[in-house]
């Protein structure tokens, strides 16, 4: 399943709290995500700018704009990617 | 798979070529010179929007002979528009004046004026790309992030840069995070004013936009509230808690 990482702006701020509506949210969003084979795997949250770098595996790019609209979530760009990992390489040839 | 392809392309999704290659295959494997001439125009919208404008031409070569003597109307319109986008200047089979060729001999407004009554967004935005006007292509620019149409935005950013306009409005039309039905802040704006039971036009002088953007907006506003008209939108819009902040 290919890889992708999404970037997404938030004009106003997003707040996920650390407890248990959080948790819940949190939940809510895997759930819908999984409708569709869409796995949600991690974030990065650049500090301060109200923007992140979300990565997912999914079966194409449709799914995530499905399920990004039904999470109530923004969508800049989504980018196709493989996985570059320093401790793997020896493993296969990669080429960009 | 023609429109997934096209869609990707558009959107500035990841593979769009994948499905035109399906789509292509299909087509010449039916064998059908119509199919063929469609999905070639497609394609070469496609390439000319990851700016290869080699490929554009190479897409389309072969099939502007056979094309000419099959006379496929529209979609060879569509067609020869990529090529003369792209900068080829070939002899002009006339068929009627079609927003294409109204647009390819100079004449991108009334272009733009076609396009618009008869309801093709997309292509309106193009033609108002190349009336080389800054005012004209900074409206494009919001309707094709509207549409959501990153990578036709993206060149008329550029072309705005090139021309050396200021004042470029920067990013896409961030949708406001907390909100259920996915409108942007601007199609925010424009429902507020909506409910208030302004107009088209009045909404237009009170955000400094043509009137027919604003007509953009509000079909767009209406689909993603499905709501079948300007009245059932305010009850629609109050019931998802757009009108509260």
């Amino acid at each position: 399943m290919p890889r992708y990482i999404v970037e997404r702006t938030f004009s106003d701020g997003w707040t996920l709290e650390h407890d248990d509506d959080g948790v819940t949210a949190c939940l809510r969003l895997v759930d819908t995500n999984s409708d569709l084979g869409v796995t949600w795997i991690t974030s990065f949250v650049a500090v301060g700018q109200r923007k992140s770098f979300c990565v997912y595996d999914a079966p194409h790019p449709e799914a995530i704009r499905k399920t990004a609209a039904r999470n109530s979530l923004p969508i800049d760009r989504i980018t196709q990617v493989t996985v570059l990992d320093p401790y793997f390489y020896r493993s296969a040839p990669i080429t960009t | 798979m023609l429109v997934v392809g096209l869609l990707r392309a558009r959107r500035g999704d990841p593979d769009p070529w994948g499905p035109l290659d399906e789509a292509l295959g299909l087509a010449r494997q039916a064998a059908e010179l119509q199919y063929i001439v469609v999905v070639s125009a497609a394609r070469a919208e496609a390439a000319w929007l990851e700016n290869n404008n080699a490929l554009a031409v190479s897409e389309t070569d072969e099939l502007v002979e056979q094309a000419v003597t099959s006379g496929y109307g529209w979609a060879l319109d569509s067609m020869a528009y990529w090529r003369w986008q792209v900068g080829v200047r070939e002899e002009a089979v006339e068929f009627d004046t079609s927003p294409r060729r109204l647009h390819m001999s100079g004449r991108a407004l009334e272009a733009f004026d076609q396009w618009e009554r008869s309801g093709y967004p997309y292509e309106a935005a193009l033609a108002l790309l190349d009336t080389g006007d800054e005012k004209h292509m900074l409206e494009a620019l919001e309707r094709f992030r509207s549409l959501g149409a990153r990578a036709a935005a993206e060149i008329t950013v550029r072309r705005l840069r090139a021309m050396g306009a200021r004042h470029i409005p920067r990013g896409p039309n961030r949708v406001a995070s907390n909100n259920p039905a996915g409108l942007t802040a601007r199609e925010l704006e424009v429902l507020r004013l909506v409910v208030e039971g302004l107009t088209d036009g009045e909404i237009a002088e009170r955000l400094y936009l043509s009137r027919r953007t604003v007509s953009q907006h509000v079909s767009t506003i209406l689909r993603k509230l499905d709501a079948k008209s300007r009245r059932h939108v305010k009850a629609e819009a109050q019931r998802l808690g757009l009108l509260d902040a």
